[in-house]
């Protein structure tokens, strides 16, 4: 297991899926993004700061799309003004650089990584596409097929238990999903293929880290 | 942006037999057993091709003792070998999938 505190990561931009041939003839889906440059817009230092980190930023964006707090920010430390900036918590940032550039090929084909997106929203949604629900029964006097059954007991406890599965709102939340596959890179032009899907539509940021659970080890090629 | 299909093409194989719907075909087809490797061969007529870059396929339909036998494969997988033209056919139709409901007889295609 990797330190939580100490995963190197690019953001990226969701092009889309395609698929990939292994050497043996299997076919791999796979989601291509674009990732990076991202620019080190500043480093969080122990000394000062309290912990150690960079903040990284992607896409460039317009002077005049920013307020003057946010210009403010990339005046001092001297960057290109940036749409979106992460932070990635390190042990160490000494070999990094304010306005150094990361690139994809932080990765390696065969890492394994975990991905952080916003999910596809789906808006309103009833318990069975929500929760999973197998909801009530077609026929036998049933009225309503896709409801909820019981909420709880009656009088006695008087309330419904906090956390019971209702309708809502369903997707557009923050998701990370872990040990996906690096299939392939291209680092000429930033491109890295991750097998298997990733959170969000298309032209979704999405943040690519070093997988918690599982160790980069094997050098393999696809 | 460059399309997807431009992002996959490094693993699109480059000489793509000329081959038709309607074309009586030999597709000779890699297969691992353990650790051994060996070609078969699959003969029949290509009643459909689908042309999306490395989500090409083709499917090739042939009677095996009497049932009909259907088999999709994709264009550029390093499994198949080699597609060789053995008839070519004349047909009007993009997808011979009507080829399903004839007999044997009635589900004979023009050569041309």
């Amino acid at each position: 297991m990797v330190s939580d505190m100490n995963r190197m990561g690019i953001l990226a931009k969701k092009i889309g899926m395609t698929q990939l041939f292994r050497e043996d003839g299997t076919i791999i889906p796979v989601t291509l993004l674009k990732a990076g440059p991202c620019s080190v817009i500043r480093k969080k230092e122990e000394a000062v700061d309290g912990y150690n980190a960079l903040q990284i930023g992607f896409l460039d964006v317009l002077e005049s799309r920013l307020n003057k707090p946010e210009l403010g920010h990339f005046k001092k430390h001297k960057v290109t003004p940036k749409k979106v900036i992460r932070e990635i918590r390190l042990d160490n940032v000494d070999n990094y650089e304010v306005g150094q550039d990361i690139e994809v090929d932080i990765f390696q084909p065969n890492d394994y990584v975990d991905i952080t997106g916003q999910t596809i929203g789906k808006g309103f949604q009833g318990v069975v596409k929500r929760h999973n629900f197998s909801g009530l029964k077609a026929s036998h006097g049933h009225r309503w097929t896709r409801h909820m059954g019981s909420a709880g007991a009656g009088t006695n406890p008087g309330n419904i238990k906090r956390g019971k599965k209702m309708p809502g709102r369903m997707g557009g939340k923050d998701v990370t999903v872990q040990s996906l596959r690096v299939a392939h890179i291209k680092k000429s032009e930033g491109l890295i293929y991750i097998e298997g899907s990733v959170p969000g539509k298309i032209n979704n940021v999405v943040m690519i880290r070093q997988a918690v659970k599982k160790l980069n080890t094997s050098k393999k090629k696809v | 942006m460059v399309s997807i299909n431009e992002l996959s093409k490094f693993q699109e194989k480059k000489n793509i037999p000329d081959f038709n719907v309607g074309d009586t075909v030999k597709v000779s087809v890699k297969i691992i057993e353990g650790d051994k490797e060996r070609s078969q061969i699959f003969e029949g007529i290509v009643i459909a091709r689908r042309k999306k870059g490395i989500e090409s396929t083709f499917t090739v339909r042939k009677i095996s003792y009497g049932e009909g036998v259907e088999r999709i494969f994709p264009v550029h997988s390093p499994r198949v070998e080699s597609v060789k033209v053995i008839k070519k056919g004349k047909v009007r139709r993009a997808k011979l999938f009507y080829l399903r409901d004839r007999s044997d007889k009635m589900g004979r295609i023009k050569e041309g």
